[in-house]
This record gives structure tokens, sequence and C-alpha cells, in this order.
């Protein structure tokens, strides 16, 4: 069967809770590149020294096997069928899954609001600072994913030629070395040490409410397969330059446009990506906020008390919290086992509800999504129109008053005025 | 015509967007501490002193000031130099802002000149303020000299009045580079930070000019000639002066971009002079063995005192073996740095760093006599037109 090809305008005709795969492809990016590579190869290579990359390697590993539980229940429509069934399950999951992203969506806003305030914004009142990055990311999780989806798929495409330019362009002393030892420390702490970082796992778990309309290019593969190439590569090109100094780096991505080799003709090139990583921010939290109060709206039938209290939680978080880089610290301690427990056993629990669902619902799941499906013809017989543009219901009136010629067109007939 | 009602009007994302752009400007505009570039001082070098016996900064900032905020009546461009002292390097630079009645920008510093005694203190504290707050760019070059950083930035240089904006043009062009270290703060801070915890930074030398630059008004006086083939190497705790042959191979082993010259002189009195085209270190670790190669291309500039009646060139045996002879000397001075890093235990080859890629996490600190080092230099003669 020919593919449907997608005309312009048809995203507003996309069912509620739908988005395509260039668009999941594009959110992909701006939360791998807003969370991983800012601040946080400064708080792993505190730790980590050398073995950063490789952390981040077992991290991403973890991360695939997420994507992998997340995308397989988005494509057997897991959450649909969940949903039809009423399974109570799969609302406590719902449940609990709204409460870790907001705790998520809190965290996150503290660590992106210390870097940018601290270093970029220097000399704001931070209060002012926060509720005004606080606005858009209420503002476009409340409007919903149409919105998160089509301003990722506008700004994306522009930051990512923005952050490869500046890597093209990147000269400086590096020694790729660096990167070695593989364990600076022992295997066992270098392990038992990854799960700290659970504030950085999961980050695709809010796609679990969302339904992907594949185009014809395979834009979500695409997008994991660009998204964690970039990351890695910036992690091995930052341990390079950086090496044990990268810990004194409070955004990695801003830093290393500095040595951008434009710098001495044009100035400086760290504001490039400072505006990727702000949009980015924005974008990503945006989404984590959606995935809160979509999660929110299956667990309990509303979606209102979930939007505000989001909000709420996260203004309260970063008014009444001293410091921001406290709550972002926080995060990274204890906290983090917790994150990371939730972030592995969330969709893995959820997976396992859907296959379990899909099998004794089977005569339910068949029909999933049927209403969505072309109407079938009324009267599959009637004469087609689309040769000659005259409507199937004026050509059978036309065949009980006039005469049909040899070739199966209508007698003509003499018209009006023509004396 | 369809009617549209107000709030969803207003809930159209692009206007709200629009709208958060606006709001964003206006507020940030009037609350972010963003001075009109005439009330900014464009800090062009910085100084920074530590003065051991009472705890002080003396920080100095050397300053171009645009012709409209300058007390110049001709509106032309002037550089100011001006001097603080403070118990940390930013209450010192508040008080040169205050006493410029300007604001002192470090983001185009592309020079930071620091005494040895600053050196001694924790690296860490001394950079990440200048590079976090005071946005110090990364790739500004840190230096040291003779005279303190007060001294050297109040200096005169033949050429231009301004001896930062001299420094920045000298270590940026990559000219005439012959035994200058290139060491950038970040890469101060990524070796500095390493297992060697050492590192090298040129160290400068000045001398009064023998022949005073001459104007319409007259002689032209105190004007200076900086050198700057020398290194001063160091780490936490103890510094030497390296020089001569010494310091060129240095720099032809640390510095990524080094052009310019190089010399061979035999004992007989011929001299051959390079120019370096292109140069390329690998410096490996086996174990606690570390060897480094370094592949010079290189054509011939000049030859003196060679007894031959030919056009010399790059392909004739005379030039080869001067060139092998040159790969000699150099390696021999890569010996003797290593000999000297291990005498004086500075590990500014940095081969600690190295042998902590090989060995791992089981690598002790301060291993550095349990180390060997081979070097091995090779000299390319290019034929050229």
């Amino acid at each position: 069967m020919k593919p449907l090809k997608i005309q312009h305008g048809i995203y507003k005709n996309l069912p509620g809770h739908t988005v395509y795969n260039s668009q999941a492809g594009t959110i992909v990016f701006a939360l791998a590149i807003a969370f991983k590579l800012s601040g946080a190869p400064s708080i792993i290579s505190e730790t980590y020294g050398s073995s950063t990359l490789w952390a981040y390697i077992a991290l991403s590993v973890i991360e695939l096997l997420i994507a992998f539980a997340v995308f397989a229940f988005v494509r057997m429509q897991g959450d649909d069928l969940l949903r039809t069934t009423g399974n109570r399950f799969y609302k406590i999951c719902c449940g609990v899954c709204s409460l870790w992203l907001t705790a998520k969506g809190a965290f996150y806003f503290c660590y992106c609001a210390s870097y940018l305030a601290h270093e970029q914004f220097g000399g704001v009142e931070p209060s002012l600072f926060h509720l005004l990055l606080l606005a858009p990311i209420v503002f476009m999780g409340i409007k919903g994913i149409r919105t998160i989806a089509r301003t990722s798929e506008i700004f994306v495409p522009v930051f990512i030629a923005l952050i490869v330019l500046n890597l093209v362009f990147l000269e400086t002393d590096l020694d790729i070395g660096r990167n070695f030892p593989i364990f600076s420390i022992e295997p066992k702490d270098f392990f038992s040490g990854l799960p700290r970082y659970g504030l950085w796992l999961g980050d695709l778990i809010p796609f679990i409410f969302l339904r992907i309309k594949n185009k014809h290019m395979p834009y979500l593969s695409g997008g994991i397969t660009l998204s964690l190439g970039l990351v890695l590569t910036v992690i091995f090109l930052g341990v390079a330059v950086y090496g044990d100094a990268l810990r004194t780096v409070t955004d990695l991505l801003i830093r290393i446009a500095g040595f951008n080799q434009l710098t001495m003709d044009i100035g400086r090139m760290e504001w490039t990506n400072l505006f990727a990583v702000i949009a980015l921010s924005i974008i990503s939290l945006s989404f984590i906020f959606y995935g809160s109060v979509a999660a929110a709206e299956r667990a309990t039938g509303f979606s209102l008390p979930a939007k505000i209290i989001t909000s709420a939680v996260i203004a309260i978080v970063i008014l009444s919290a001293q410091s921001s880089q406290a709550v972002a610290q926080f995060a990274v301690g204890v906290t983090g086992y917790v994150m990371s427990g939730f972030a592995v056993a969330l969709p893995l629990l959820i997976l396992a509800t859907a296959l379990f669902a899909r099998r004794k619902y089977a005569g339910i799941y068949k029909n999933l999504g049927s209403e969505y499906l072309p109407e079938p013809p009324e009267r599959p017989d009637a004469p087609d129109s689309l040769a000659d543009n005259v409507l199937a219901g004026m050509k059978e009136s036309a065949e009980q008053s006039q005469t049909i010629m040899p070739n199966g067109t209508l007698e003509p007939q003499p018209q009006e005025g023509n004396q | 015509m369809k009617r549209i009602k107000l709030p969803s009007y207003l809930m159209r994302t692009k206007w709200f967007l629009i709208l958060i752009a606006i709001i964003f400007l206006i507020i940030f505009g009037r609350t972010v501490n963003s001075p009109a570039l005439t009330k900014t001082a464009i800090v062009l070098g910085a100084g920074i002193d530590y003065n051991e016996e009472d705890g002080k900064f003396i920080v100095t900032a050397q300053s171009v000031l645009m012709a409209s905020s300058s007390s110049d009546s001709s509106g032309q461009t002037s550089y100011v130099t001006y001097t603080s002292e403070g118990d940390t390097i930013a209450a010192a630079l508040d008080d040169i802002s205050r006493k410029m009645g300007l604001l002192a920008s470090l983001a185009h510093c592309n020079v930071l000149f620091v005494s040895q005694s600053v050196l001694k203190l924790d690296h860490m504290q001394l950079i990440y303020p200048l590079t976090g707050m005071y946005a110090l760019p990364e790739h500004a070059i840190l230096v040291t000299g003779e005279k303190s950083p007060k001294e050297l930035l109040a200096l005169k240089i033949g050429t231009t009045v301004s001896a930062p904006y001299f420094l920045q043009l000298a270590f940026s062009t990559k000219e005439g580079t012959n035994g200058m270290i290139r060491t950038n703060v970040k890469d101060f801070l990524a070796r500095s930070l390493s297992r060697s915890e050492a590192t090298a930074i040129p160290y400068i030398t000045v001398k009064k000019l023998e022949d005073q630059p001459i104007d319409q008004t007259g002689e032209q006086k105190d004007n200076y000639e900086f050198a700057l083939n020398d290194a001063l190497v160091f780490n936490h705790g103890k510094s030497e002066i390296v020089k001569g042959d010494l310091a060129e191979a240095l720099s032809l082993f640390l510095t990524s971009e080094t052009y310019g010259a190089l010399n061979y002189k035999s004992k007989n009195g011929e001299t051959v002079e390079f120019r370096i085209l292109n140069k390329d270190v690998e410096c490996k670790a086996n174990g606690r063995s570390v060897s480094a190669k370094m592949e010079l291309t290189v054509e011939l500039l000049d030859v003196q005192f060679v007894q031959s009646d030919d056009i010399l060139t790059g392909a004739d045996e005379i030039i080869k073996n001067a060139a092998d002879a040159l790969a000699q000397k150099l390696t021999q001075s890569l010996t003797q740095l290593y000999e000297l890093s291990k005498s004086m235990q500075i590990d500014f080859l940095g081969l600690q760093a190295k042998a902590y890629q090989s060995v791992g996490r089981t690598l002790e600190r301060n291993c550095l006599d349990t180390l060997s080092f081979t070097p091995e230099v090779t000299l390319r003669v290019k034929e050229t037109a």
C-alpha cells in the first residue's frame, strides 16, 4: 500500500496526545542536550574523574533499556489498552509516575536555574529569574504536547546546527588519553555509584502517555542515535580538553563553544550554545511537566489539580530553597538512588502490565484505535466520481432520466439560453 | 468570518511566546547589570600578585577606554592602568572599578600576568572565580616574569603603549614563536589538576630599548623590549626557570602549535636555520615507561658558513645531516628536561599523568623517580620553492 503523504496543516488534525516521530525525535534531542550536557558533566566528574565518559556510557546503556521499554509500550498502544480496560495497577503506576515526575521536574528546574543564574545571569535577583524561567515552562506544559512538540520541531534543528558547528570549529589543546584509565575508582565503587545520578535517567518516560505517528523516515530512532552520539562525543571531547579540571566547568556545552576558532576573529562564541541551552531547557522541562500532568490525569481522571500542584511544587521548592544548587546537589545524594529505582522500575512494570493485559483482553486489543480508522464506504459499488468530478448521486439520477452514451458518459443536454 | 474569543486568542502559543520575550527583555533589561560600553572598562590584561606577608592580593588591570568615555579631549582611545589591594581578587577588582568610575570587565582580557607567589596558592581557587564570575576567557594566556605583574603591565613597548596588547598579538599570531610556550587558563588548570600537578608558562624578561623610538615631539623614553623565550616550570610548591635550548625543546613538546625557526650550529661554526612547517607529538605510556615521538616537518630558511659552491636546498646531504644533528640535539634537550624534572621533583613534562593513563588508579602519587622517559625527535626537511 502506498504510504500516506503528510500534508502541511495536518498537525491540527492529529488526535490528542499524538505526535509525529519527527517531533518525538526532536524532544528526545532536547532532553538529552539540556539535561545531560550542561551541568551534569561537572557533577559526575567530581566523583569519576577520568572515568566520566565511561560512567556516561554505562548510564546511556540503562537509558537505552528504559527507552526500549517506553517505546515498546508506545508501539503496542499500551496506554490506550490499559485505559480502555481500566487497569487499576496502571492507575497506581501513573500516580507514582506523576509524583516522581513532579519531583524530577522540581530538581531539574533547580539544576537548570542554578547554572544559568549562577554563571550566565550573575547579579540578577534569583527569584525573579526563577519566576521568569518558570512562566514559559508552565505555559507550555499546560497547553500540552502539541505546543511542546511544535516548538521543539521548529527550534531543535537550528540548535543541532549550532552545536555541531561549534564542535567542527573547536580548536584547543586536547589529549584523548585523559579518558583513561576506564576505572579511576574501584570497579565496585564505579558501578555502585552510578545510581546516584538517577536524576538523569528516565527522561523519556512521559512518552508513555503519547501515541507516535510515523512519517516516512525513522526520525525517532535517528533522534535517539544522534542525541546519544552527540552527548557521548561532547563528553569525550570535554574530558580530553579539560581532564580533571572538568569539575570546574559549570556548563560544558557553553564553555566548549568558547574554543571556537572564530573567537579570535569575531569575538566570544559562548552565546551560541547559551541560547541553545536556555531554549532546550525550557522545552525539556515543559515536557517533564506535561508528563506529570498526563500521568495524574490517568491516575485520577483529572488534569487541572495536577497542573496547579506541579506548578506550585516547583515554585515553592525554588523560592523556599536557600539555594538552587543545594537542591540540585540533594538530588544526587541518597535521593538519586530512589530516582534511579523509579526510572528503571516504572517503565518495566508498565510494559509488563500492558503485555499481560494484551493477552487477557486480546479482543479489545484487536479493536484498539478503530475509531481512528476511516469509515468503510456505505455503498462500495457506487459509480466513481474521481475521473469526471460528477457526484455518484447525480450520475444515478441522470441514469434514470437521461441516455447513457456508448462510451459511458451522459448525453449532453442543451443548456438554457442556447436557443 | 470566525470570531475569536479573547482568551483563546491570548492562549495562542506564538503570542504568548512573544509576550514572554517582551516581559523578559523589559524586566531583565532593567535588572541585569549590563552598562553601556562607554561605562565599561574593557580590561586588556590583568595582573595578580600576592603579598605573602600580609596575605593581600595586589590586582592590576590595564583597560582600554573608548574615545567617548576617555578624559582625553582629542577623542583618542587611551590605555589606563590601575592597581588595588584586597583580601580577595574580587575585592581588589571591585576597588579598581571604583577608582576608575567604570565597571571593569574581564570578558575580553586575553592575557593574565601572575607572580610566582600567586602560583603557590590553590590554582582552582585562583582561576575559578575569574572564569566564573568575571567571565575571563578560558583561552587567555598566562604569563609571569622577572618583574611584578604591576610593573610588567605598566611597561611601554616600542610598537605599542600596551604590554598586554603586544602579548596578545605575540601569542595569537603564532609567528616567531621560538621557544615561546602558550599556556592558556584552561590548560593551566587541566595540567595543574592532573596527576602531574605541574605545568609551564612563559617567563618574561625585559630589557630597556637601546634606541628609543622617535616621533614628531622627539625621543620617547622608557620603552622596553620583552623576551618571551624562557619558561617557568612549577608545581604548587616549587618552581624553576628554564632557558635557552631547553626552553625551546619544552615549547616544542608542550605547545600544540609551534611555528617559527629552529637553529643548528655545528662545532665548526656551520649554521643552518630551519622554519617549522608542521609538528606532531605523540606521547605514549606503556606501564611506567613513557615514550615521546616528535616529528617536525621543516623547510630550509638560511645557511651560513658552510663550505659549498652550490646553492643548497633541503635535498642536499649537508642539510639533511644538519637536520639529523638538530633532531639529536632536541632529543638530548628533552632528556635533560626529564632529568631536571626528576631532580626538581616538578613533573612539567606531564609524565605522571601519562603513566596514570596506562597504569591506572594503582599508580601512586609523586612517583616521578619510578618512571622512565624515552624521547625521539625526527626532522623531515621539506623541499619548498
